[in-house]
């Protein structure tokens, strides 16, 4: 199947601006995979395989974000992608979350660059605010936004355009092995995100929380919903509790 | 020898209404990223959202170079976090520009700076951890709907993401101007920032706990014939307890992480693993 250019400008354009509403308009939490699934489903005319996919992937880049000055894997350019060309070119989920893989690398380089590009816009800053010209330097936001849009658009593009081809043929001749693969390896990523905000929170004061959360689970089948709630139970006796052993020590020391 | 740009603001006392912080407020909560960079990062957008009370508080040009420079120096921290420094440094600047023109003023005013530099680096590092567990908890119960078919998924993210987010920038901002730099002292004093993770850390624990076996699918289905018997590896792992094998393999990953491999290495030895697995038929 070869896809239009026309075709591919407008679903690049879909996709690109969801990607970049995480800089461009970081507010309203847009981004996040479940989120922009089926907004890009909603333009492109299937939204119950935006759900699908975006649901998926918010649980494989759980955890994935950015710490500090690190640029993340993009989670967002990740979705739109995959919900993209899963949409044209009619693939099934595990197909589509495989090519998150890479698509998520690409938006990664693109907001690495943009991040470089934007440097210098702080010298031009700098010289305006000698002269107090607060309207321009506000107005640098718009150059900032731009060339995120742009950084965004050009490998969003190259993988709508040159990729659904390619997708597509691949889709169709796809090995038995290779659609088991993928999978496997569908249902073992969001132990990647899991595994990396367990060891953001392990100390070894916590794991018997952790224990009681997985025993209820598993043993007891306990709904995600009243576990989160039995786990704000325990987090408000912890800070309840120590709100008091500080006002005895306060007392203590007056 | 200044210039006078707007001649009756001088004298009176400037005070900020509610209208001209709610501005600021939704310059930062919604464009904190727009010009982030590897030089200065978010420096530029504190500054624009700054830049409506700064030509408030300052009508003279010399002023205004000067809080331009000012606000231009090193700034970087978890966007909804923002709200609470930038609420003490507007209220300081308030403070500041009502002052008569003495190197008291000017120390006010660069202690602005000291403000930001002191508390971006301990929000940042709270900030992205609790964001990160307010993130998995919230995203695993839409996730839930979400891969039922459900829209119910996203409008759950968007709402339980955006009270998170917005509301943290909200009374984090509004906190912290209405209570000044007595929040610094207040905040010292009662601990308040390491009790609030400690409690996080054990509201995200006992989430993580179940949401590993639900969502990681790493079970070992298959069956080893040997001679008449059958031996159901998975029934087996059952019997000691459900869930082992994903616990096991996502504490095998974590481990890993914490040897500093980076994610996208652990991305490609999944998919290795996937690989081994999926042709010897163990995983499903």
């Amino acid at each position: 199947m070869n896809i239009e250019l026309g075709y591919a400008i407008y679903v690049s354009l879909v996709c690109t601006f969801f990607g970049w509403l995480q800089y461009g308009m970081y507010g309203f939490r847009l981004v996040e995979p479940i989120i922009c699934g089926p907004l890009v489903g909603l333009f492109l005319g299937d939204i119950q395989k935006g759900i699908i996919i975006g649901g998926t992937l918010q649980l494989v880049y759980m955890g994935i974000q950015g710490v500090g000055a690190a640029i993340p894997v993009n989670k967002t350019t990740a979705t739109t992608i995959a919900t993209a060309l899963s949409i044209i070119a009619g693939l099934d989920l595990t197909a589509a979350v495989t090519l998150a893989v890479p698509a998520s690398v690409l938006g990664q380089v693109g907001r690495m660059i943009a991040w470089t590009i934007n440097a210098p816009l702080m010298h031009v800053a700098d010289r305006y605010a000698e002269d107090a010209e607060y309207k321009k330097m506000n107005r640098l936001t718009y150059v900032g936004a731009f060339v995120f849009f742009v950084t965004e658009f050009i490998p969003v593009f190259a993988s709508v355009y040159f990729g659904a081809q390619f997708v597509t043929q691949l889709h169709e001749n796809m090995p038995v092995w290779l659609n088991n693969w993928l999978t496997v390896s569908t249902r073992m990523l969001p132990a990647l995100g899991f595994g990396m905000l367990f060891s953001m929170m392990y100390k070894i004061n916590y794991i018997p929380y952790f224990l009681i959360g997985f025993v209820i689970c598993t043993v007891f089948g306990g709904s995600l919903l009243s576990i989160a709630i039995i786990g704000a139970a325990m987090a408000m006796i912890a800070f309840f509790d120590s709100a008091q052993q500080g006002d005895r020590r306060r007392r203590r020391g007056a | 020898m200044s210039e006078v740009l707007e001649p009756n603001a001088q004298k009176e006392r400037i005070s900020l209404t509610q209208k001209d912080l709610t501005k600021c407020m939704l310059r930062f909560a919604i464009f904190p990223m727009s010009t982030i960079n590897y030089e200065r990062f978010q420096t530029l957008q504190f500054f624009m959202a700054m830049s409506p009370i700064l030509e408030k508080l300052y009508s003279t040009k010399e002023d205004r170079i000067a809080a331009g420079k000012r606000h231009m120096a090193f700034f970087n921290t978890t966007p909804e976090w923002i709200g609470f420094i930038i609420g003490l440094v507007t209220a300081t600047e308030e403070q500041a520009a009502n002052m008569p023109d003495s190197d008291e003023k000017t120390e006010l005013q660069d202690s602005t700076n000291v403000i930001k530099a002191s508390l971006m680096g301990p929000l940042a590092g709270i900030g992205d951890s609790l964001r990160a567990t307010a993130d998995a908890i919230i995203g695993a119960i839409s996730a839930g709907f979400a891969l039922s078919g459900s829209i119910l998924g996203a409008l759950t993210m968007f709402v339980l993401g955006n009270i998170y987010y917005l509301g943290i920038a909200y009374y984090g901002y509004f906190y912290s101007y209405k209570n000044g730099m007595k929040v610094i002292s207040e905040m010292n004093k009662t601990n308040i920032l390491e009790r609030i993770m400690h409690s996080a850390t054990i509201l995200g624990m006992t989430a993580l706990g179940a949401l590993i076996p639900s969502w990681v699918g790493f079970n070992l289905r298959t069956n080893i014939h040997i001679g008449d018997y059958v031996l159901d590896i998975q029934a087996e792992l059952d019997k000691i307890i459900p869930g082992l094998a994903p616990l096991a393999f996502t504490l095998f990953v974590a481990w890993l992480y914490r040897k500093n491999m980076t994610s996208l290495k652990l991305v490609g030895l999944i998919f290795v693993l996937a690989l081994v697995f999926s042709l010897i038929g163990i995983s499903l």
